[in-house]
């Protein structure tokens, strides 16, 4: 029963693999589209059958694609929760989408770079991820996909551009968003600050894990507020520019830290690798600081160099239904927080040597 | 009120159900209204929200005000979409639209609301391809004309500037088809 949660689990995503951007501050970038059919009542409206029906020709638009034979298209209504929820880690779905119903699904490619989210709040969110900060090219690549079902037809407005179920996404129906870790600026509480000078310019920043500028591992969505009256190439540059703003300014707080706090920097990283090495029961809040903190001193070369795909790949693992996913059986809260302690031990092994001899 | 499905609960969710000439009104406990939206018998709005935001909230949480819009038409008068049976008073609680018929139906102009959102209210970016062919562009160009003339007229220059390279872009595009 837990062979498809697994396999999703272990599948491939291309953001994890740390290509694209050196500094390890970001993360990923994420293009959305959202689009709707002409044809069809838009989901929150529609009933079961023309749920079903725009599911139906959608579906085999993908899988009579050639460009597009490496998809593989998940009826939610066909997953367990725990593949759902791993779905939902992996940023494959939304939550929204996972409590499933008639002709709800996605459509996900065999490198982890694109998801096909349909009958969700639209009928399609076309969405790709991808390392680093490359969002002119998550953009090429979900225009692609774009081009393709276009043949649907959509619900389109020559004045208004691509109708969408909220006003709010009307227009280029574009979110352009990348994932970005701030630890410096954290420990510095400026992130509040960044916030605001984000919001006055039309950018959104909200944690990854938890609200506002409190959240957890200190990772944080910077994505653009407005969908129309801007070209898509205007609007990814305006999160592209504000993106590697923020990286020089965590990269400044970083060094300040360095220069003006070291001990005190080296103690907190040193002693999360600690916690992270040898601990035995760890919650995911927990592991999620630490793993920040771990990451922030090894980027700065206070501890033992780790690869960005090693990081990026814990801050999966780490979670709830990937354990589960990969465990025998059903684990107990406890279970869960030890399992997920033994990851962490395990997956810095390795480096724990160099870290004795340097 | 008692939940009408499993009678038990107290009934926190109320939806009015409209679908053509059908009007079916529940009154459900959150369990009940998550479940049969699951089953797709009640459309599925997001249950994570607290309820008071679900129904009224959706768009102040967004920092939008949706009074004053949707009813430019006449004052308060019920518009129904005859096409996904969403209404003018449903629209404005629920802060989406239910089909592509309902945009012009619920506003004479949409411009305003748009504005307010998005700080402008013509698209600039892609086009399916189907979208932009002779018969589409003409009506646009005209319609836009006559924004530029109003905008003008009321003195507002900086949208003014908008629509004219609106309109060029438009020219140019004509233009490259040949
Ligand atoms: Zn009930
Ligand atoms: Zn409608």
């Amino acid at each position: 029963m837990r062979t498809e949660a697994r396999k999703i689990a272990d599948s491939p995503l291309e953001w994890v693999s740390g290509s694209g951007d050196s500094s390890g501050i970001i993360l990923s970038s994420r293009v959305r589209l959202a689009r709707n059919l002409e044809d069809h009542i838009f989901p929150w409206r529609a009933s079961r059958e023309e749920m079903l029906a725009c599911e139906e020709r959608i579906r085999s638009r993908i899988l009579s694609e050639n460009s597009l034979r490496s998809f593989r298209v998940f009826e939610i209504d066909q997953l367990d929760p725990l593949a759902r929820g791993v779905m939902i880690e992996r940023h494959l779905i939304s939550p929204s989408l996972a409590k499933g119903g008639p002709g709800r699904g996605t459509a996900v490619d065999d490198r982890g770079i694109v998801s096909i989210l349909v009958n969700e709040e639209d009928h399609l969110r076309i969405q790709a991820f991808l390392g680093g900060l490359r969002l002119h090219e998550a953009w090429r690549v979900a225009r692609q996909i774009d081009q393709i079902l276009e043949d649907l037809v959509y619900a389109f407005d020559s004045r208004i551009g691509f109708l969408t179920t909220c006003p709010t996404n009307i227009g280029t129906g574009l979110r352009a968003s990348v994932m970005i870790h701030l630890p410096a600026l954290s420990v510095l509480r400026k992130v509040g600050k960044v916030a605001s000078d984000c919001g006055r310019i039309g950018l959104t920043v909200r944690g990854m894990f938890g609200e506002g500028s409190d959240s957890a591992g200190s990772l944080f969505q910077v994505s653009n507020q407005v969908t129309l009256g801007q070209t898509e190439e205007e609007l990814i540059e305006k999160v592209s520019g504000v993106a590697a703003g923020l990286v020089r300014q965590e990269q400044a707080a970083r060094d300040r830290l360095l220069s003006e706090k070291r001990s005190g920097l080296e103690d907190k990283a040193w002693r999360a690798w600690g916690l992270l090495r040898f601990s035995r029961n760890m919650g995911i809040r927990e592991a999620l600081e630490l793993v920040s903190l771990a990451r922030m001193g090894s980027e700065t070369g206070v501890l033992p160099k780790v690869p960005s795909s090693t990081w990026n790949l814990l801050l999966m693992d780490i979670q709830k239904a990937h354990i589960q996913a990969r465990a025998e059986s059903d684990l107990t809260p406890e279970e869960l927080d030890s399992t997920r302690s033994g990851i962490l031990r395990e997956a810095f092994g390795p480096f724990h040597q160099t870290g004795q001899l340097s | 009120m008692k939940c009408e499905r499993c009678g038990s609960r107290e009934a926190e969710v109320h939806i009015r159900h409209q679908k053509g000439k059908d009007i079916a009104d529940f009154h459900l406990c959150r369990q009940c209204a998550e479940a049969m939206a699951k089953e797709g018998l009640i459309p599925d709005i997001s249950f994570d929200l607290p309820i008071d935001s679900f129904l009224w909230g959706l768009f102040p949480a967004h920092g939008i005000n949706l009074q004053g819009y949707g009813d430019d038409q006449a004052n308060q008068a019920k518009i129904t979409c005859s096409r996904c049976g969403l209404d003018n008073e449903s629209f404005r609680k629920s802060g989406k639209y239910g089909c592509s018929d309902c945009f012009p139906l619920f506003h004479d102009n949409l411009g305003p609301l748009l504005r307010e959102i998005h700080g402008s209210e013509i698209h600039r970016g892609v086009r399916p391809k189907t979208a932009c062919l002779e018969v589409s562009c003409p009506g646009d160009f005209e319609s836009l004309r006559k924004d530029l003339r109003e905008a003008v007229e009321k003195e507002d220059y900086e949208r003014a500037a908008v629509i004219r390279d609106r309109i060029r872009e438009i020219g140019e595009t004509n233009e490259n088809r040949g």
